[in-house]
């Protein structure tokens, strides 16, 4: 018992995010009120689903810089579907499509191809938000109706965010995909050898962060009432350091949906005690900074513990 | 035996249809003036992607640049502005400034041993913050004469602000092919193990190249308050992608071991024209993202397609 919880990698960011959100509680009332703890619910809900995406494609060894490009190019998909009539359901599916399309693109250029995946995304990170930008004309597409936008807003992010992280949690650890993605990760060359698809494996880590990506940007343009092609603009660091936060080993193997989820809910609560105490938005990076390279330097700190174990 | 191909070929090439597209359709490129404001406008990205070509020789990356520039150019300002310090004063405190931010970025990487991604996207959101707190989130303009004359001026036709981008791309060149410093770096990229065990110090030749990637920044950071005869708090957004893009497109592997300064300065100013022909073509920096990234995919294709081939052969 002692000894699972000495090797847990989400233990620091599950203390941390015990410890923040206490001491918010008790010594901020702002915090406290329903409103603010909806916005929290919503935020942490989005950036949620982007990081558990982002896991998946970590724990294979590779990295998704485009999520947030694919996020807000699947978004204006949406809003450009339900404004030319479509009903809401059809064009959120349509959009969930696209973002998968995209993540596969990734995918596939990481495998057939064999290019580093960090230049890959970043390529289609330019890409996609260029092709959003000039396919929509920078227009916003503003006119959702009421029963689009309710999806965003109340608990249903946080309760997307909660499905998704059990069913990803269950199905890593009980699903051969699952285990197929931590194996790519943790050894490739070994993986291979024991008969395991890796190609397959990694084009389908990549097309369900581009399908999570979506499905957060689904939520993000209901919560706004507003799909934009500079939607989540900047996202994609946040997202990388959720994951870090969450214990996540950035080169592949190793790491948990769950602590993802920790570390999201850890920078959106982060985000939401500098905004309460009245810091300028641009100067929240001095706190995001320093809790990436704390949790980073926990990390390394435990795992050359267990090395000499 | 057939004669190999240079890493830069690819690049030359794109490079010289980029200019023969653009001096045939668009009458400007063929002038001098167009010339010269390429040359000024790739003057930052050159220096930046000099140092990111060091770094990424080793294998690492550096995504903190351009947040470093953004901060170094505040300090450099407010000195000048509010501390009424003297030009070179004030310069070398940017230069420092930019050194201390790599060299915390070296000190993470190289002996705390987190992945440089991690530490340096740390030190991207830290130190774009920190411009914002030391800049209160106002520009600053009062700056002396002397400076905003280097930043428009030019001798022998060449723009003043494209010195220090070919002093820098030409000192990084001799650090990496001419000295012993250089082939640490080097074989620091190719085998962290065999480097530790030929007596190489490995710390300090990593801690080293983070060092000049933020020194780097800081004389960036001195050229774009310099040219734009402003500090704003958001200077050198984006910039580290399009230093990481240019040495890519340069041929430089990312998976390190390997690097070619040429290639770097080639790719910068392949840059330069796809986004001077970009604006000249009436479009908006958006399309230069676009252009950038398909540039990218086809520059790594290429240096993917090289390498096989070279490997094949040997």
């Amino acid at each position: 018992m002692r000894r699972a919880l000495r090797d847990a990698r989400e233990l620091p960011a599950v203390v941390l995010l015990v410890a923040a959100a206490l001491w918010l509680l008790l010594s901020k009332p702002s915090f406290r009120s329903p409103g603010n703890l909806a916005v929290v619910g919503q935020d942490a809900g989005m950036l949620g689903l982007m990081a558990c995406g982002e896991t998946l494609v970590i724990l294979t060894g590779g990295i998704d810089l485009s999520v947030a490009s694919a996020l807000a190019m699947s978004a204006c998909l949406c809003g450009a579907l339900i404004m030319a009539g479509t009903p809401w359901p059809a064009a959120a599916i349509a959009a969930i499509g696209l973002g998968l399309l995209a993540g596969w693109v990734n995918g596939a250029l990481v495998t057939w191809r064999r290019l580093p995946p960090i230049l890959v995304t970043l390529a289609t990170l330019l890409l996609f938000r260029g092709i959003t930008n000039i396919l929509t004309g920078a227009a916003p597409y503003n006119l959702l109706p009421e029963a689009y936008k309710a999806i965003g807003r109340g608990g249903w992010p946080m309760l997307a965010l909660v499905v998704v992280a059990s069913v990803l949690s269950i199905g890593i650890g009980r699903s051969r995909f699952g285990r197929h993605l931590v194996a790519s990760g943790g050894n490739e060359s070994a993986a291979r050898l024991s008969g395991i698809g890796v190609p397959s494996v990694l084009r389908r880590a990549y097309a369900l962060s581009g399908m999570l990506a979506a499905s957060a940007g689904l939520l993000m343009a209901a919560a706004n009432g507003n799909a934009q092609w500079t939607l989540a603009d900047g996202w994609e660091l946040d997202v990388i350091a959720a994951v870090v936060i969450g214990g996540v080993r950035l080169t592949g193997g190793q790491g948990s949906v769950f602590g993802a989820t920790v570390g999201a809910l850890i920078i959106v609560i982060l985000r939401n005690a500098l905004f309460l105490s009245g810091v300028p938005t641009e100067q929240y990076g001095l706190v995001t900074g320093g809790v990436i390279v704390a949790a980073a330097l926990s990390e390394r700190w435990r795992s050359t513990a267990a090395d000499r174990r | 035996m057939k004669t190999r191909l240079p890493p830069e070929t690819g690049v030359a090439v794109v490079a010289l249809l980029c200019y023969t597209w653009l001096a045939s359709f668009l009458p400007s490129f063929r002038t001098g003036a167009t010339a010269s404001v390429v040359l000024s406008n790739s003057a930052e990205i050159a220096i930046l992607a000099s140092g990111m070509t060091l770094v990424i020789a080793t294998g690492g990356i550096d995504v903190s640049v351009g947040s470093v520039l953004g901060l170094c150019a505040i300090v450099f300002a407010r000195l000048m502005a509010d501390g009424s310090w003297s030009i070179p004063a004030a310069a070398a405190a940017c230069l420092a400034a930019g050194a201390t931010c790599g060299w915390i970025n070296g000190i993470l990487i190289a002996r705390y041993r987190l992945p440089s991604i991690v530490a340096t996207l740390a030190i991207f959101a830290a130190a774009r913050a920190g411009a914002y707190l030391l800049s209160g989130g106002e520009s600053i303009s009062s700056l002396p004469e002397g400076l905003i004359r280097f930043g428009y001026g030019s001798i022998g036709g060449i723009p003043l602000p494209a010195l220090p981008a070919i002093a820098a791309l030409v000192a990084c060149a001799i650090i990496l092919k001419r000295t012993a410093y250089g082939r640490q770096i080097l074989a620091l990229g190719g085998s962290r193990e065999a480097s530790f065990l030929s007596g190489h110090r490995v710390q300090q030749v990593e801690c080293g190249v983070f060092v000049m990637s933020g020194l780097l920044a800081g004389l960036a950071a001195i050229l774009t308050v310099a040219r734009g005869a402003t500090a704003i708090p958001d200077a050198g957004r984006f910039t580290e992608m399009t230093a990481i893009t240019a040495v890519v497109l340069g041929g430089t592997p990312v998976s390190g071991g390997n690097a070619t300064i040429l290639g770097t300065g080639l790719g910068v100013l392949t840059i330069g024209l796809i986004t001077n022909g970009v604006r000249a073509y009436g479009r908006g920096d958006i399309w230069v993202l676009l252009v950038l990234g398909l540039a990218l995919l086809v520059s790594v294709e290429v240096d993917r397609w090289r390498s096989r081939e070279r490997s094949t052969l040997s």
